[in-house]
């Protein structure tokens, strides 16, 4: 037990006294999981500029336009008198979308007639496209009921028939665990989750490489590489254990995130993750030979981490065996778990399959790190060995 | 010539003999590259899970239920027993949505007494899934009732044609522009590749020059382009310059030739420049790192996540209008940013060529920032106290 805690200690100094590794570690968690809710802290775009051309220029037409206005998605900035108009201003990105009202609207609309207006919306900015075409559904939908609740009361029934009629089935589309459809409070969890994944992996193999770099593996290589990669692992669980508790409360509380679920399952959850993360770390960071091996290395894979996940990217969307591929990275099915326990209020009994392929993870993980520290330790007795045998010869070459 | 093709040779050497370097510049990004594309080669999406609670069990009700199946965005996976287990299915992970259809919904309506209604629950914690369903199902429910209007105003004597219009008296028709197949993957694809290799320009540059100090090989790098940093430097770069080129060709190939993503613009020459210059800018960005803090570790970590970072400051998530002023301005540091702007301007905007000039300029502006920190780097290069730091 001694030596599990010399070990310990010596990752633990060996942290604190490297700034790279305190830099990734702690800084990088801390800027990052700042910045990233900034970005996206105003949550949903409100108010944004869009044209109306409104070709017919009666009162019907022109109320149409104003409530568009009215909508909290869309501002209407510009009244022009052609499509042609438009497009100069949509190419300038003056405008996101466009309200385009034929001529003869009153007309049609006090002959019984359908109308038809059309919208042109930017199929670039997804939440914008959606936001405008939710803003003018609505906005269509209002102003045809009135139309009809005129026709039918002119046709002999009462306003509250007339209303009934018009609208036969109330409905309503709610939007569960994210009532603004915010940006951040769907994608900012995620993205924490990973951070603290990817900044654990690099971290870690920075200072397997350091270890080896610098020989301080030597000190360590008749110890058994069970203990050293259970000491080694504890260090780490102690450090970000409470940095993963500090994001998960205070940031959440700062930024206004969804705070639901049980602090209990959540940590039954942070337990196999981390550690399943810390296992796969200490596998790449005994494969390292450089310091600066796990950057060049890892730093790219972020996105793509984030993105396998199904998080961002639906996994009906991406084929079935790349999603099946991204389970063996922690962080998928520790998005999936935390977000459905912090987000949606879960229990741990719902999040049990993620739960069980983390623990699995941790397994396979952990066996690998023990894989990759003894042919590490072998490799660094075999030299000593050599050495030795040399000793009353030719002096160890070093 | 001599010295800079002597000097280009050492680099390749170099790059041969680091199996860190051929992994971080080729295997992985050539691999990641493959990955996204078969990711998303179907592009969009659609089929989402939903639970349907259908408490009413009569023929409208089971007709609003094939309405919601037949959407693009939502498929129908789960008939639940109550609204409870309909909500579970979502907390589970299993369906994104619930529809809810009360008993007594066909009675209702025939009642005509404005008691029908029907309602949907969306589950907003994944924002793509729940824009899709928000749109699809709020379009069924028009649909629904537009149809139930029609036939009650047919039991009035109204013929269907003349009802519908009554029913339907203002219709819309929506039109995506920029997006022919209306799919969000012709965006985020091509950022998510393109970042990938901003982010692999960055580390790999960055290492390429680092190492000369790490390594203590710095002043020979020098001496062997004959003391001239300039060229020591043109000639550490112009490789990988190529080697990057090649693999954004390798992208543009793979996402217009195999993908077939639609090419609007008018010149493919300025999107290769726009390649081009948004490599250079990362490029220098890493130099300018390494010749500022003379520390390869310290500035791989800045690079990395520089070039991390662009990818949410550019837009393409969550756009710039919607940013904070503040943040908004910072997006501007960011070279990525004016790539992207060329991007989406040139590819799919179909805009003039010479709209985008500007956005080459801000990139090049990192070129000159680079140039002028040429010196400093020669400083650090040259003084043996920089060398063997991590």
């Amino acid at each position: 037990m001694k030596r599990f805690w010399n070990i310990t200690k010596t990752e633990f100094i060996s942290i604190f006294k490297d700034g790279g590794a305190m830099l990734i570690l702690f800084g990088a968690m801390l800027i990052y999981g700042t910045l990233y809710p900034l970005i996206y802290a105003p949550q949903v775009v409100r108010n944004f500029p869009v044209a109306v051309v409104d070709l017919d220029n009666t009162p019907p037409s022109r109320k149409l336009a104003r409530m568009l206005d009215a909508t909290p998605e869309a501002d209407v900035w510009y009244e022009v008198q052609s499509l042609d108009e438009a497009k100069w201003l949509f190419l300038d990105r003056k405008i996101y979308g466009v309200l385009y009202i034929p001529e003869g609207y009153e007309k049609r609309m006090l002959a019984g007639e359908q109308n038809e207006v059309s919208l042109y919306a930017d199929g670039g900015y997804f939440l914008l496209y959606s936001d405008f075409l939710g803003a003018v559904g609505e906005v269509v939908v209002t102003a045809g009921a009135e139309v009809q609740i005129g026709t039918l009361m002119a046709g002999g029934l009462n306003r509250q028939q007339a209303e009934w009629l018009a609208m036969p089935v109330a409905y309503d589309v709610d939007m569960l665990y994210n009532p603004y459809g915010g940006y951040a409070t769907a994608i900012l969890p995620a993205v924490l989750i990973l951070i603290a994944q990817q900044l654990l992996l690099v971290g870690i193999g920075m200072v397997g490489g350091t270890w080896f770099e610098r020989g301080t593996w030597r000190q360590f290589r008749d110890y058994s590489a069970t203990r050293l990669v259970f000491a080694k692992a504890t260090a780490y669980l102690f450090l970000y254990i409470p940095l993963m508790l500090y994001m998960f409360s205070f940031q959440y509380k700062f930024f206004g995130y969804p705070m639901n679920g049980n602090h209990w399952d959540l940590l039954l959850v942070f337990l196999p993750y981390l550690l399943s993360v810390i296992f796969l770390g200490l596998t790449l960071g005994a494969l390292f030979r450089k310091r600066e091996s796990s950057m060049m290395l890892l730093i790219v894979t972020s996105v793509f981490f984030l993105i396998v996940s199904g998080i961002s990217w639906p996994r009906e969307g991406m084929p079935e065996w790349i999603y099946a591929l991204g389970r063996m990275v922690p962080s998928s099915s520790g998005i999936d778990a935390l977000v459905r326990i912090r987000t949606m209020g879960g229990t741990l009994s719902d999040v049990a399959p993620e739960a069980v392929t983390l623990w699995m993870l941790t397994g396979a993980y952990g066996l690998t790190a023990i894989l990759a520290t003894i042919r590490r330790t072998r490799a660094l007795q075999a030299v000593a060995k050599a050495e030795r045998e040399d000793c009353c010869g030719e002096p160890a070459n070093r | 010539m001599g010295r800079f093709s002597d000097s280009v040779k050492r680099e390749i050497r170099r790059f041969g003999q680091s199996r860190i370097l051929v992994t971080a510049a080729i295997i992985i990004p050539v691999t990641m590259t493959v990955l996204y594309v078969l990711m998303f080669r179907q592009g969009t999406v659609h089929d989402l899970p939903v639970a349907v609670y259908d408490g009413d069990r009569t023929e409208l009700s089971r007709q609003l239920v094939r309405m919601v199946d037949a959407t693009p965005a939502a498929q129908v996976a789960l008939h639940v027993e109550s609204i409870e287990q309909g909500r579970q299915s979502m907390v589970q992970g299993l369906t994104n949505a619930l529809i809810v259809i009360p008993e007594g919904l066909q009675a209702d309506v025939l009642s005509g007494q404005g008691r029908a209604q029907v309602s949907a629950q969306i589950s907003g914690a994944r924002i793509l899934n729940s824009g899709l369903l928000k749109r699809d199902i709020t379009t069924v429910f028009q649909a629904f009732n537009i149809g139930v209007e029609t036939q009650l105003l047919g039991a009035k004597g109204i013929p269907a044609s003349q009802g519908y219009a009554m029913a339907y008296p203002i219709a819309f028709e929506k039109h995506v522009l920029f997006n022919p197949y209306g799919s969000y993957a012709y965006y985020l694809l091509p950022g998510l590749l393109f970042l990938a290799l901003i982010i692999t320009v960055s580390t790999v540059t960055v290492y390429a020059v680092g190492s000369e100090l790490k390594n203590g090989t710095a002043a020979e790098w020098i001496a062997t382009a004959g003391g001239s940093i300039t060229r020591a430097l043109a000639a550490k770069l112009a490789p990988y310059v190529l080697l990057f080129t090649l693999l954004s060709l390798l992208m543009n190939t793979l996402l217009y030739r195999f993908l077939g993503m639609p090419f609007h613009g008018r010149e493919a020459i300025i999107l290769v420049l726009g390649n081009l210059f948004v490599i250079l800018a990362y490029m220098a960005i890493g130099v300018i790192l390494v010749a500022v803090s003379a520390n390869m570790r310290f500035s791989l970590s800045v690079a990395g996540g520089v070039a991390t970072a662009s990818l949410s400051f550019c837009g393409l998530t969550f756009p710039q209008i919607g940013m904070y002023p503040a943040i908004a301005a910072l997006s501007k540091l960011f070279p990525f940013t004016y790539f992207i702007d060329l991007f989406i301007e040139q590819s799919l905007r179909g805009a003039p060529p010479a709209r985008s000039l500007g956005d080459l300029a801000a990139m090049g502006v990192f070129v000159l920032a680079m140039a002028a920190l040429v010196p400093r780097l020669k400083k650090v290069a040259m003084n043996p106290q920089y060398y063997g730091k991590d």
